[in-house]
């Protein structure tokens, strides 16, 4: 019987591309059920961070059909468009935070976007940055921080909208055991609560310690995709 | 609760482009705000013509001139405030070099000047018409006081003209300005702008940056720019004062005029952030290259 529930990711026939290159995915059919929790996993240029991208609907695909949570990505306007991925989550692997912005501000930003006022803003950020222990660092900017709070920074500014879709590119690379730790129990929390979760990583220890469905790709195409709320697209 | 600084969330103020485009903008607000000082005096110089009665000089046969009714009936010729006869004495004076020192061998003409009420042009047609009726042989002659005025006109509409000119012409440039500044900004911050986009900024709330960059840089700019003109404006009225004294009425501005010259910085830099407004949308609409 069919979910009433949209799914939260339906990829159907995509092939994408940069510039005239070779497609980096192919004919990729993809189903993610709404609150599943998933690794995307391969070797280096398997095609993970453009189908990340790809997701977060950053990088247009050359060819199919992109839904999210049941809506036709290519018939929305640029005003449903930001509405659509202020549900979206997305930790980059170079993290991309805002360099003359201080970290509250970055961490901040999504919520400004979404048109909190500023009172709550700071509620939230506050909090965030205390769980995230950046808090005594929440002034000062990216470039003065260590590598691993600016992945902090970085996965604080994806949750802290609290995404319905969250995309994560490596995002444990950079942190010790302990914060890697803390980090995969908040992106469960979040999984518990009803978002749909996915991971790119190499890690093969965190996905022995934290067991969830795997999907793997290989030279761009889904040669992978454990059951549990992953499909292929009818 | 954190108080958060007047920040904008694009690296705007960090680029190159950012700092000329401040002093251009200083600069042609005091463009702007010079050029309608100019209008404002022509227009000035103007009302202080129209307001200057005009004289026409009627030369009369001397048997006429020493009728008042002849005079009385000038006076109350249309628009006429007065008929005031010239003073013997003065037309002596005037015809002195002709006379070689002895009397005039043909009976002089008297000379009235007929001062028209101010704004009013007269008709001179009629005028002459009356004159024959009044004054068989009179004759009327307002050439070289239309042309003093028309002269002194002409020249305050051609500055009024110039001015007005300047003031569109910088209206034009500071609008190409803003908007070659935000192409350039738009380009140089395209990665910022991606980042925006994945958080969910539309490009109206993206646009809106670049919109209050122009007005919080620009409008800073714009005062520091009409302080400069009006500064200058000041001195060289002051100058102008010393040097022609008659011009003093005419280089006093208007209560009005202040607040015209006062509202250029605002219209400008309201205008220049509609302008960044729309090339931003513009910009934005299009793939940027990240």
């Amino acid at each position: 019987m069919p979910s009433e529930t949209p799914p939260a990711v339906r990829l159907v026939g995509i092939g994408m591309r940069y510039g005239d290159a070779e497609e980096v995915l192919r004919d990729l059919d993809l189903v993610l059920e709404a609150g599943s929790f998933h690794y995307l996993v391969g070797p280096n240029g398997a095609g993970k961070t453009s189908l990340l991208k790809l997701l977060a609907l950053s990088l247009p695909p050359a060819r199919g059909r992109i839904e999210l949570f049941g809506e036709d990505v290519a018939r929305l306007d640029g005003e449903a468009l930001a509405r659509l991925r202020r549900r979206i989550g997305m930790v980059f692997q170079d993290f991309r935070l805002l360099e003359h912005l201080d970290l509250f501000d970055n961490v901040a930003l999504p919520l400004r976007i979404a048109g909190l006022d500023e009172a709550r803003v700071a509620e939230i950020v506050e909090e965030m940055l205390a769980w995230s222990g950046l808090e005594a660092v929440a002034r000062r900017r990216p470039g003065e921080l260590a590598m691993g709070q600016r992945q902090l920074a970085a996965i604080a500014r994806a949750v802290v909208v609290r995404p319905r879709l969250l995309l994560a590119d490596e995002p444990l690379s950079h942190l010790d055991p302990d914060r890697a730790r803390r980090i995969m129990h908040l992106f469960i929390q979040l999984h518990r609560l009803g978002t749909t979760v996915l991971i790119a990583t190499h890690n093969l220890e965190l996905i022995r310690r934290f067991p969830f469905p795997v999907l793997e790709l290989e030279a761009g195409r889904l040669v992978r995709a454990d059951t549990a709320g992953a499909r292929a697209a009818e | 609760m954190t108080v958060r600084p007047f920040e904008l969330d694009l690296t705007l103020a960090e680029t190159p482009v950012h700092r000329w485009f401040g002093w251009l903008v200083g600069l042609l607000a005091a463009l702007a705000v010079l050029a309608l000082a100019l209008v404002a005096v022509a227009d000035a110089r103007l009302r202080a013509l129209a307001l200057r009665p005009l004289v026409v000089t009627v030369a009369l046969p001397p048997e006429a001139a020493e009728d008042a009714t002849v005079l009385e009936a000038l006076a109350r010729l249309p628009g006429v405030l007065a008929a005031d006869p010239v003073p013997e004495a003065e037309l002596g004076e005037l015809l002195a070099v002709t006379r070689e020192g002895g009397e005039p061998a043909l009976p002089l003409p008297r000379l009235v000047d007929l001062v028209f009420r101010p704004g009013v042009a007269p008709d001179l047609a009629t005028l002459r018409q009356r004159l024959r009726e009044l004054a068989p042989g009179a004759v009327a002659s307002a050439a070289a006081a239309e042309g003093a005025v028309d002269g002194g006109r002409a020249r305050a509409e051609a500055l009024r003209l110039m001015g007005l000119v300047v003031l569109a012409v910088v209206l034009v440039a500071a609008m190409l300005c803003a908007a070659v500044m935000v192409r350039t900004h738009v380009r140089l911050q395209a990665a910022t702008v991606d980042v925006l986009r994945l958080m969910g900024a539309s490009d109206r709330y993206i646009a809106r940056q670049f919109e209050q960059l122009v007005l919080a840089r620009g409008l800073v700019a714009a005062l520091l720019g009409f302080l400069a003109a009006v500064a200058a404006f000041l001195l060289a009225a002051q100058l102008a004062r010393a040097r022609w004294p008659e011009l003093v009425g005419e280089l006093a501005l208007r209560p009005l005029d202040w607040i015209a010259l006062a509202a250029v910085p605002v219209v400008l830099v309201v205008l220049l952030a509609l302008v960044a407004r729309l090339t931003a949308r513009r910009m934005l609409a299009r793939p940027l290259a990240v």
